[in-house]
């Protein structure tokens, strides 16, 4: 431009540059464009500036903290000042455009923080992005700009429809506000609030009941604390109650509706319901009354009834009666078991009773005393309504019309049985005792067996006892006997059928119970057996015949007359041939010596009687025995040659000791015996059947007991003896000239007391039995 | 040719003397050349349209001043928790932390320097349009301001600068905001207005003033 040149010279060169200068000219009316754009916009998003008045600031942050409806903010604090009273805080909300309409008096704010509790966490948003302040837009009342925030969250029961219904409960306990209301422990509303009642008697809790929930309750709903721990019963039934962890802390209400009563119309909005102390309270159930006499105590915690072993109901409390005759106690019968509670039906307390006889009622000691109950089919079946009933203070013998086998035991003593004790057929248990009774000859038991199992029961049928633990014998083997524990403790009868096509026996037949099992099942022959000393004797005792056990002594008794004892024995059932005229019985015992060791075998399986049957098989039978203390010196050996020396001292021969032919033990000596007259000794010899050809009529005996010992000038000494046993234990030899005839059984040769040099160089050629030989 | 008055102080100017600067090379031309004949630039005896491009950029810059201070520079998020910050509010905090001096320094540079910058560039323009001024003031007010824009640039240099270095994710991160933008705007629309601006316009105007 020339503006320096000319005044008239921009005129001209403006017209010139005219297109230049609109293009420039674009620049500022963009931007003003831009300004007024961005103007519009930030004036027609400003949002709508609101007061709300919260009691205190905390967490409160100017410009940061929003105002949240759904999660979505629609508002920011932006600016916190204390109100000028200073008792509260006034906070200046700047609110999305679009809740303008929503700005009520009936809408609410209220701030929200984490809050971690034993009931849950809430607000567990707020930990990330801070706390916020919840809205609660209403738009049905009339719009303002100054609030008042809520000082909590509102109560559920007021942000929702659903039902609003009053408990009325003697005390609050746990209850707080909040505490869930429980139904099949699903959380389906919670407390909203509570208080005294109007007459300052009762604490109405107010819940709210969401509303899809609301249906389930119902006019006979029954709602009760559910809160805390609830320990019920005692230690085997101890019931822990407790809907959640939440409750436990928090209080909780639970409710249900008794299914077993007609259907009633639902709950009204507001309507009274009682508020129950605990569930067992609130399951309302039959009352009965039970007259129980003076001396049974029932104890303070809630006795259950037991019909069966299934609950039944409770004994809510005791009471004495007017007349102190007795207690009554009010009990609560599940309305379920209403047709248990009929004319016929009794009581009784079972507690635990522990004597030296055993222990019964023991589940008792665990689970507390209870009471019993028994109805029989038929008064079910009359169904004859009854309330109030007679208990007893023990169990009753079932009525004669209860189902099943009723039987009669005869025994001598109770012996641990009681009422109650089972009845165990393969110990498995198939009745019980009912009762028992004393009578002239000892205890009259009646017992009950099951319907299903009365087809065990038959003439042959055994019964014995089981109760408590049985130990037989000593050292020779003993055997700890018990039924079942139950039996062990309780006591128990046992019995078995050995013939189950016995007859049938009718109700009432009598049977004998047998002290054990082995008296039940003694089949066999009774003998007597007479023992000059009853020293290592004992029941139990075994009669063995070649090893083999074919009786035992049932009894031992001391004949005062005789001066001996008689022990009664019992042979087994096979073994019968063994009580005939001939049959030798004697005692089989240690022996200890030097020169004879015996029947060691016996200091561990204790003493045994041992049987020769007799051989003549026409004998008479007999059942009175003398038992000889060893064994018979003559005692015939089946086997091998029985041979008799005659000596004039017995030397050091003892019974046992062998009979050695060049040195090797052919035979034994079996017995010895003074002669009669006494003028020499008899020495019973058997030689083992296959040595039986070395003796013949010539042959030597002599005594080869102990040292022979020569001397010599040149020779020195020389000791011999037929072996170091001999030497120890005694023994004789014998020697033969030349084969021939083998002496016949009993054949009596003389002993010398030493050999004759001869003798000793004999050395026939005698063949020895070859089929015995290997 | 011109006379001027005995009193007033006589100057020679390029015109007078038929001469032209390049204001690229400051290279003497001849009054007749187009084109400077050692950088290639054009070469007017005054900047055609000078002062209309002036005043078009200036008003832009002023326009675009109003949303620069009143838009959000930066968000500095912190854990994802961050609010938007326009220049005034970050000198309020600045403050509010105690940093004064530097607040001062971000007040000055962002907003005093800018508004004075465009007053200036008015100003200067109203002085040629009514020539009157003493124009030796006139003259160092250029020179300031044609100096201070390159240092106004400053902010928007710091805000491109922490937006690409902080970003930590969650952590943190520095967005520009559309205030940026704006004021960016307005530092380069006033650095070209005084650019726009050709001084010899001011000494035109001075002896305008002494005729
Ligand atoms: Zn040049």
């Amino acid at each position: 431009m020339n503006q320096n040149t000319s005044a008239p010279e921009p005129a001209r060169a403006n017209i010139k540059k005219r297109g230049n200068l609109s293009l420039v000219w674009l620049l500022p009316v963009v931007a003003l464009l831009i300004v007024v754009w961005l103007v519009w916009k930030s004036i027609s998003e400003a949002g709508i500036v609101i007061d709300v008045e919260f009691q205190n600031g905390r967490g409160i942050k100017q410009g940061k903290t929003e105002v949240r409806l759904n999660g979505i903010a629609v508002g920011r604090v932006t600016g916190i000042a204390m109100s000028d009273d200073l008792k509260s805080v006034d906070v200046t909300l700047e609110m999305d455009r679009r809740m303008s309409t929503s700005l009520t008096d009936k809408s609410r704010f209220w701030l929200v923080r984490p809050q971690v509790s034993v009931a849950g966490i809430s607000g567990l948003d707020t930990l990330v992005s801070g706390n916020y302040i919840a809205f609660q837009p209403d738009d049905t009342g009339i719009k303002r700009k100054k609030f008042i925030a809520l000082p909590s969250p509102p109560p559920l029961g007021e942000q929702e429809d659903g039902l609003s219904l009053t408990l009325r409960a003697k005390e609050l306990s746990s209850i707080q506000n909040g505490s869930p209301v429980y139904y099949r422990r699903l959380k389906i509303g919670e407390v909203s609030s509570y208080d005294l009642s109007v007459d300052d008697q009762y604490v109405d809790v107010e819940v709210f009941i969401q509303p899809r929930f609301a249906h389930l309750v119902r006019r006979n709903t029954r709602f009760w604390n559910a809160g805390g721990v609830e320990l019920s019963g005692s230690l085997t039934n101890l019931k822990v109650r407790t809907q959640s962890i939440v409750s436990l802390v928090q209080g909780g209400v639970s409710l249900y509706t008794p299914d077993w009563e007609q259907e009633f119309p639902e709950a009204y909005q507001g309507d009274v319901f009682p508020l129950y102390r605990d569930y067992d309270e609130a399951e309302a159930g039959i009352a009965v009354e039970i007259d129980f006499p003076l001396d049974v105590a029932l104890g303070q915690e809630k006795t259950r009834i037991l019909f069966h072993g299934m609950e039944v109901g409770l004994i809510r409390d005791i009471e004495l009666k007017d007349d102190y005759s007795g207690i009554t106690a009010n009990a609560v019968i599940r309305p379920d078991a209403v047709n248990l509670m009929v004319k016929g039906a009794r009581f009784w307390l079972v507690k635990p009773s522990i004597g030296l006889q055993g222990i019964s009622g023991l589940e008792t000691l665990l689970g507390g005393r209870y009471i019993n109950m028994d109805v029989s089919n038929k008064d079910i079946k009359a169904a004859v309504p009854k309330r109030r009933f007679n208990g007893l203070a023990s169990q009753p013998a079932a009525s004669p019309s209860a189902p099943g086998l009723h039987l009669k035991l005869r025994a001598d003593s109770l012996a641990g049985v009681s009422h109650g004790s089972p009845v165990l057929f393969r110990k498995m248990q198939v009745g019980s005792v009912q009762s028992h009774e004393l009578t002239d000859d000892g205890v009259l038991i009646k017992i009950l067996v099951d319907p299903a199992y009365q087809h065990l029961v038959n003439h042959s049928s055994r019964f014995w006892n089981v109760s408590g633990i049985t130990l037989h014998g000593g050292l020779q083997g003993f055997s700890i006997k018990a039924g079942t524990l139950n039996s062990m403790l309780a006591g128990g009868i046992a019995f078995d059928t050995p013939d189950r096509t016995s007859g049938k026996v009718k109700n009432g037949t009598g049977f004998t119970l047998y002290d054990s099992t082995e008296k039940a099942h003694q089949f066999g022959q009774k003998i007597s057996l007479i023992f000059e000393t009853a020293e290592g004797l004992q029941v139990g005792t075994k009669i063995k015949y070649k090893g083999l056990v074919v009786g035992h002594l049932t009894d031992l008794k001391l004949d005062k007359q005789e001066g001996h004892i008689v022990a009664d024995a019992l042979l087994g059932k096979s073994s019968g041939w063994v009580a005939h005229e001939g049959s030798r019985f004697w005692m089989v015992r240690p022996r200890l010596g030097l020169a004879n060791t015996a029947n060691l075998e016996t200091l561990v399986t204790g003493q045994y009687i041992e049987v020769l049957p007799g051989s003549r098989q026409d004998a008479a039978a007999k059942t009175r025995f003398s038992v000889e203390m060893a064994v018979p010196d003559d005692l015939p050996v089946n086997n091998g040659l029985r041979l008799q020396l005659v000596s004039s001292q017995l030397g050091s021969v003892r019974r046992g000791n062998p009979i050695y032919y060049r040195e090797i033990p052919v035979g034994t000596v079996t017995g010895y015996r003074l002669a009669d007259p006494a003028s020499h000794v008899l020495i019973f010899i058997n030689i083992e059947e296959r040595y039986r050809s070395l003796v013949t009529s010539k042959s030597r005996f002599w005594n080869a007991s102990g040292i022979d010992v020569k001397f010599g000038l040149f020779s020195g000494a020389k000791i011999r003896t037929e072996s170091l046993e001999a030497l120890l234990a005694g023994g004789i030899a014998f020697a033969t000239p030349e084969p021939g005839e083998p002496v016949a059984a009993g054949h009596q040769f003389t002993m010398a007391e030493e050999p004759e040099s001869q003798w000793l160089r004999w050395a026939p050629a005698i063949s020895i039995s070859q089929e015995m030989s290997h | 040719m011109k006379t001027y008055p005995a009193d007033a102080q006589h100057w020679i100017n390029g015109s007078d003397a038929g001469l032209k600067l390049c204001l690229d090379c400051h290279k003497v031309c001849a009054e007749q050349t187009e084109r400077c004949p050692r950088c290639g630039a054009r070469v007017h005896q005054r900047r055609q349209n000078s002062i209309a491009r002036s005043w078009a950029l200036t008003l832009t810059a002023a326009l675009l001043y109003i949303p620069a201070n009143l838009l959000p520079m930066m968000t500095v998020s912190k854990f994802e928790e961050g609010q938007p910050q326009t220049i005034f509010s970050g000198v309020i905090e600045l403050v509010n932390h105690g940093m004064v001096p530097i607040a001062l320094l971000v007040f000055t540079a962002s907003v005093v320097v800018p508004l004075l910058k465009l007053l200036g560039m008015v100003w200067l323009l109203i002085c040629v349009r009514f020539p009157g001024a003493a124009m030796h003031r006139q003259q160092t007010l250029y020179r300031v301001i044609v100096w201070i824009g390159r240092w106004s640039m400053l902010d928007i240099f710091i805000i491109s600068l922490l937006v690409g270095l902080v970003q930590f994710g969650q952590l943190g991160t520095v967005t520009a905001g559309i205030g940026a933008y704006a004021f960016a705007s307005v530092v380069v629309t006033t650095m070209l207005a005084a650019m726009q601006f050709d001084p010899r316009l001011l000494w035109d105007a001075a002896e305008v003033k002494k005729l």
